[in-house]
């Protein structure tokens, strides 16, 4: 599909209508700037018209800011479906089931750690198992394995891994209660035994930030934010686990889609309706991935503090801003057409931004919205946002949760030398720290899209609104 | 003949594996996945296990078959580069057995840049013209 077939709505708002292909059932809705539209490739258009074919879809195939190409959903991509009529698709969830971001406020500021920044890193480096292959210090048995996918963030409050806090700091407070973990493979189970509490490579990383700029003063201290303040970052999900449940399950339902006679346009679309058996087994299997996740993030997030209470005292605080998830399916109650409806919203490479009043967000954040946080790049600004009322008009409330590649692995490694890499970033003041060169090379800021350009259309757009940017001091990578 | 072509792929690893019969293009399919993530040279062959595996399509053959090394990999940190399969055809579709081998990540020796997550159906074919070819989307 070229770009003169999509219909310009407004300056950040461009769709397909629903003649483009025999089977859309509601027309396809992109928000992109001029530049953006440009650099999208053909095929994800393409892919933003097919999930606009699933049964069930209401309103239009969402594809936020970020959108990439992805495999069925676009990367960026969001349904709201009738859980009534409707269907559920791992494609419209992704390999890495809850993928996310947990983010830590400190109460230390960039003069406390100046000087310090390097030797941090390297503790975090060595204390928090990153890369392929790296094993989780936790020896869980099968049976605590089980616990924990049908408990989430309970299991890790129950084992001292979390407190109170960072439960009600976590969206779902980390724990999706229809998970069942007798509907998961035991190859999946195997994969996910060594690996709690570990980083994983690729994108995922562990960031020590500092709040560069404070652009919304009045939410930034409801959220506890302040110029200077060192943050901490990780971004990881539900590493072999989830993508084992999504290999399983992608097999298992397109069986169910030739049973149930789903007529879909691509193969990696494969889908159940909601309340079959099929869709009912694959829901209860992702929300088990979804809570090994959040675990995972907060057993790291645990011995971050460690690492900060050793280095910098036991007085160090680390409170929990928040926790979202990138990649989830989830029963949530919208309007639509004038009427409340359940949905069952699916986000790839997308986050949630509720705005304020929502019930299911905790008091702290019922007048502001929930904190938004979307990563940059190893050399580029992150940002943190909240949700609007905006979004959960038009987006299902939700928004773009990072800016995505723009050049290939292999492409990367041609061009850049990770050692190069580390010394640019290092003239920067930003110390990365990785497993070896070549994830450097692979993950250099020039692989990827301007943060900056991303996060500035959900902000005019107002499917999420800046509160402060942030600034990479040092990055440990798988 | 070539073993297999890397193609570019902004976010992933995509290839296409050649062979002159379907089981040495299943073989260098599994070579191309475990390339994809480190230099197959640097691996000894320590470990062998033996593969049993069924499907109606031979498509499902190759996901089935990518699914099982990613396991493999993943839930027992083994490195591979020595695959041996040999493929049936029965009434009920096909039958691939045979052994892969391979040894445990050693972090510092084997060096692995790029984590494969899972293999995908985007664009998977298999075709065969003068020799066979199958083209793989891996999730990385």
């Amino acid at each position: 599909m070229k770009r003169d077939r999509l219909m310009k709505i407004n300056d950040l708002t461009w769709e397909i209508p629903e003649k483009y292909k025999n089977c859309m059932r509601v027309p396809g809705r992109m928000y992109l700037s001029e530049e953006l539209v440009d650099i999208v490739e053909e095929d994800t258009y393409e892919q933003v018209a097919n999930v606009a074919c699933l049964p069930g879809i209401v309103k239009y195939s969402l594809a936020m800011p970020e959108a990439h190409l992805g495999y069925g959903f676009p990367i960026g991509g969001v349904a709201g479906i009738d859980i009534e009529d409707g269907v559920i698709s791992p494609g419209g969830v992704g390999f890495d089931i809850n993928c996310g971001v947990k983010t830590l406020k400190t109460n230390l500021t960039l003069e406390d750690v100046q000087g310090g920044v390097e030797e941090l890193i390297n503790r975090l480096f060595s204390n928090i198992p990153s890369g392929v292959g790296s094993e989780s210090k936790l020896k869980l048995s099968h049976d605590e394995l089980d616990y924990l996918l049908e408990n989430g963030l309970d299991w890790a409050l129950e084992n001292g891994y979390a407190k109170q806090d960072d439960v009600i700091h976590c969206e779902e407070e980390g724990c999706i209660t229809t998970a069942d973990a007798n509907k998961v493979s035991n190859k999946a189970k195997k994969r996910g035994l060594s690996q709690v509490g570990t980083l994983g490579s690729g994108n995922h990383f562990l960031e020590v930030q500092y709040v560069d700029e404070v652009i919304d003063q009045d939410t930034a201290e409801k959220f506890g934010l302040t110029k200077n303040q060192i943050i901490v970052m990780i971004h990881t999900g539900s590493r072999g686990f989830g993508h084992q449940v999504c290999t399983d399950y992608v097999k298992k339902l397109e069986k169910a889609t030739k049973k149930y006679n789903i007529d879909i346009p691509d193969k990696q679309l494969a889908c159940a309706p909601f309340d079959s058996k099929e869709g009912q087994d694959y829901f209860a299997a992702m929300a088990c991935a979804a809570n090994y996740a959040w675990v995972n993030r907060q057993v790291i997030a645990s011995w971050v503090r460690d690492v900060f209470h050793n280095y910098y005292g036991q007085d160090t605080e680390l409170e929990t801003l928040y926790d979202v998830a990138h990649n989830i399916a989830k029963k949530e109650t919208h309007t639509v057409n004038g009427e409340k409806k359940e949905l069952i919203v699916h986000r790839k490479g997308a986050t949630r931004a509720f705005g304020p009043n929502h019930k299911e967000l905790p008091s702290s954040y019922q007048e502001t919205g929930q904190p938004v946080m979307i990563p940059g790049n190893m050399g580029a600004p992150s940002y943190i946002l909240r949700g609007t009322q905006f979004a959960m008009e038009n987006t299902f409330g939700s928004t773009c949760h990072g800016a995505g590649r723009k050049m290939s692995r292999s492409q990367a490694k041609r061009e850049y030398w990770g050692e190069t890499v580390q010394k640019e970033l290092s003239k920067q003041k930003i110390y990365v720290k990785a497993t070896h060169g070549a994830v450097i090379a692979e993950e250099a800021p020039g692989a990827y899209k301007n943060p900056d350009k991303v996060v500035n259309v959900a902000h005019n757009l107002g499917i999420s609104k800046k509160v402060v940017k942030l600034k990479p001091l040092g990055v440990a990578k798988g | 003949m070539k073993k297999f072509k890397f193609l570019e792929h902004t976010a992933d690893a995509q290839f296409i594996a050649y062979g002159r019969t379907i089981e040495e293009a299943f073989e260098n399919v599994g070579l191309a996945t475990f390339e994809a993530m480190l230099n197959t040279d640097r691996i000894d062959l320590e470990e062998k296990i033996e593969i049993d595996l069924h499907a109606q399509q031979i498509e499902e053959l190759v996901y089935e078959w990518l699914s099982e090394l990613i396991f493999l990999f993943s839930a027992n940190n083994i490195v591979f580069n020595k695959f041996d399969v040999n493929i049936d055809r029965d009434e009920d579709g096909f039958k691939l057995s045979g052994s892969i081998l391979g040894e445990k990540i050693d972090m510092e020796k084997h060096k692995i840049h790029t984590e494969v997550k899972a293999p995908t159906y985007h664009g998977l074919s298999v075709k065969q013209n003068d020799f066979f070819e199958i083209k793989v989307l891996l999730d990385t």
